[in-house]
């Protein structure tokens, strides 16, 4: 069963392969909706039959401003399905989109299904990774915010058409001051074999020292749990695994003073070797671990360090 | 400058049980207020002690919105009052839903320059409330808001995005989605605790205010992931000689 149209859209020209390509898999019709070089619009034409090309960003505008165009366009082409990258800004997007179109917003879509021709159907986490929920959009059109790897790119056998849809930004009583780019180094937690992770039990930002010993000794990888990055600012939010974070597949998992709340052993579900190390025997990682020794992390983890 | 902080009283998860069928009893839950609406909370009442005027909390759902203990655990935390909507239909809403009922709410909650919310709710997660709020009001709204500084008839936000932090002026009034680390939310004092339940709150129902039809999203099926079996070998102790087994155990998966 396949829907009959999706549009597509997405703020990062990079998502767009992918959103896409899923589109093309759930869908009759796939029309992605371009903003920024032209460049852009004929790269994605590659992904999509047919590609609304909006024009490039005005200067001094933001994203959110093309909210009132892609509302427009929306209720042109009247699809059964909008696909966003799941970005903060694409939320944004998404909900002021649906506030435009009455459409139903499912959020980070782990799968999607049609029913009919008109209706689909997202598979998403719910309570903190607990649950996974099947939810079915119940107005005519629904938005589904989908994150990057759910999909793959795949290029259409002949390149789709690109129509020059010039639109106007529409600014709503917000004005951009500046941006500054963050200077967290990037790191794809996503692409690791080893992963080492911090949680509360390393007890101080200090402390993270013996944590990144054994880090470099085995190769891996530094990352924590969602206090140490958010509550504790003790490491970067891009290293922090879990359901609101990243979720990741290692070969080997060594989580350091972390109990293994369910939102952070969601994140770590596709390593294939989880070790724990944690001095409260009740932590519920000891039982969603592989290989787990009940101690003190001080002494532990520069021993490891030492003999592995 | 007078805020609505928008709340959601939601089941523990911890105490969210998976049944053999892999469905989910919430027999045993406790409710909590959503852990990151406590920020938006905290970033409204840190904003009224820096420049005056008043918070008032603000929830729809169902009976868990008229619970006692959970009046007095957002009151202890700063709100001057509370203002919820009652009814069947709100429990378990979907974003769209919650966000109109919120949007009738307001209409009853006074005089406002500012509406906070957090993140996502810790339940459902759909971070799609706050920004269909305020496209519901039809003021200037947005998500990822990580600072807050109150101007004249504005406020000027930090906006912290994947890769970028934006710097933006907001006119008033707005409705603003704050992230988790936008403050380090307050532990209520005794005091507090006690005081709280002398504050006032005013519980809504149908007959009051305008509540959204049908819904724009229905769950129909919520089960448990299936989680990765794992061996659970577990050495207990850290002498040298329980370092040293647990060594042995783990260099096979390191080789």
């Amino acid at each position: 069963m396949k829907l009959s149209k999706i549009l597509v859209f997405s703020e990062l020209a990079s998502a767009l392969p992918e959103l896409c390509s899923g589109a093309n898999t759930l869908a009759e019709e796939t029309v992605a909706v371009v903003l920024g070089p032209r460049s852009a619009a004929e790269q994605t034409a590659q992904y999509a039959s047919a590609v609304l090309w909006l024009g490039e960003q005005a200067e001094g505008s933001m994203v959110e401003d093309y909210v009132p165009a892609l509302a427009e366009l929306a209720a042109e082409q009247a699809p059964d399905l909008i696909l966003i990258r799941s970005t903060r800004r694409g939320k944004c997007v998404a909900g002021r989109l649906a506030v435009r179109l009455n459409a139903g917003v499912c959020s980070d879509a782990a799968s999607i299904e049609a029913v009919d021709a008109h209706t689909a159907v997202v598979r998403h986490m719910v309570y903190g990774g607990a649950a996974t929920a099947a939810d079915q959009i119940k107005t005519a059109a629904g938005i589904a915010l989908v994150g990057s790897g759910v999909f793959d790119a795949q290029p259409l056998p002949a390149p789709g058409s690109v129509q020059d849809m010039p639109k106007a930004p529409a600014a709503n009583g917000v004005v951009c001051k500046a941006v500054n780019r963050k200077e967290d180094e990037s790191v794809d937690l996503g692409a690791a074999k080893r992963v080492v992770s911090a949680g509360r039990g390393v007890g101080s930002k200090e402390n993270l020292a013996i944590l990144e010993a054994l880090a470099k000794k085995i190769g891996a990888e530094m990352a924590c749990s969602r206090p140490i990055a958010e509550g504790e600012h003790w490491m970067a939010k891009n290293r922090y695994v879990g359901v609101s974070g990243a979720m990741i597949k290692p070969d080997v998992y060594i989580a350091c003073g972390i109990s293994g709340q369910i939102q952070h052993l969601v994140g770590i579900n596709g390593a294939k070797t989880v070790i724990a190390i944690n001095k409260d025997k009740n932590a519920p990682i000891f039982n969603a671990c592989d290989y787990g020794i009940v101690g003190d992390l001080n002494k532990v983890v520069p021993a490891l360090t030492e003999l592995l | 400058m007078n805020i609505l902080v928008c709340y959601k009283i939601v089941p523990d998860e911890q105490d969210i049980v998976v049944k053999p069928d892999q469905t989910l009893s919430f027999d045993r839950a406790e409710l909590k207020i959503g852990q990151y609406d406590l920020n938006a909370v905290e970033a409204g009442v840190q904003l009224v002690e820096a420049a005056g005027g008043a918070v008032t909390a603000l929830t729809v759902g169902g009976a868990e919105v008229d619970n006692s203990k959970m009046k007095k655990s957002i009151l202890s935390r700063g709100p001057g009052s509370n203002l919820a909507v009652k009814d069947d239909s709100l429990a378990g809403a979907d974003s769209a839903t919650t966000a109109k009922a919120l949007a009738a709410a307001v209409k009853k909650a006074g005089e406002w320059d500012l509406i906070l919310c957090g993140e996502g709710s810790s339940d459902l997660y759909s971070q799609q409330v706050g920004v269909q709020l305020g496209e519901l009001l039809g003021v200037p709204t947005l998500n990822g808001v990580s600072a807050i500084t109150p101007g004249d008839g504005c406020v000027t936000v930090e906006r912290t995005l994947e890769d970028e932090v934006e710097t933006l002026e907001v006119r008033l009034p707005a409705v603003l989605s704050v992230t988790a680390d936008i403050n380090v939310t307050r532990v209520p004092s005794m005091k507090e605790i006690l005081g709280a339940g002398k504050k006032p709150s005013t519980i809504l129902g149908s007959g009051d205010v305008e509540l959204p039809a049908g819904r724009a999203v229905e769950t129909t099926s919520l089960l448990a992931p299936a989680q990765a079996q794992r061996k659970c070998v577990l050495v207990e102790g850290d002498s040298d000689d329980k370092i040293a087994e647990f060594c042995r155990a783990i260099r096979t998966e390191l080789q």
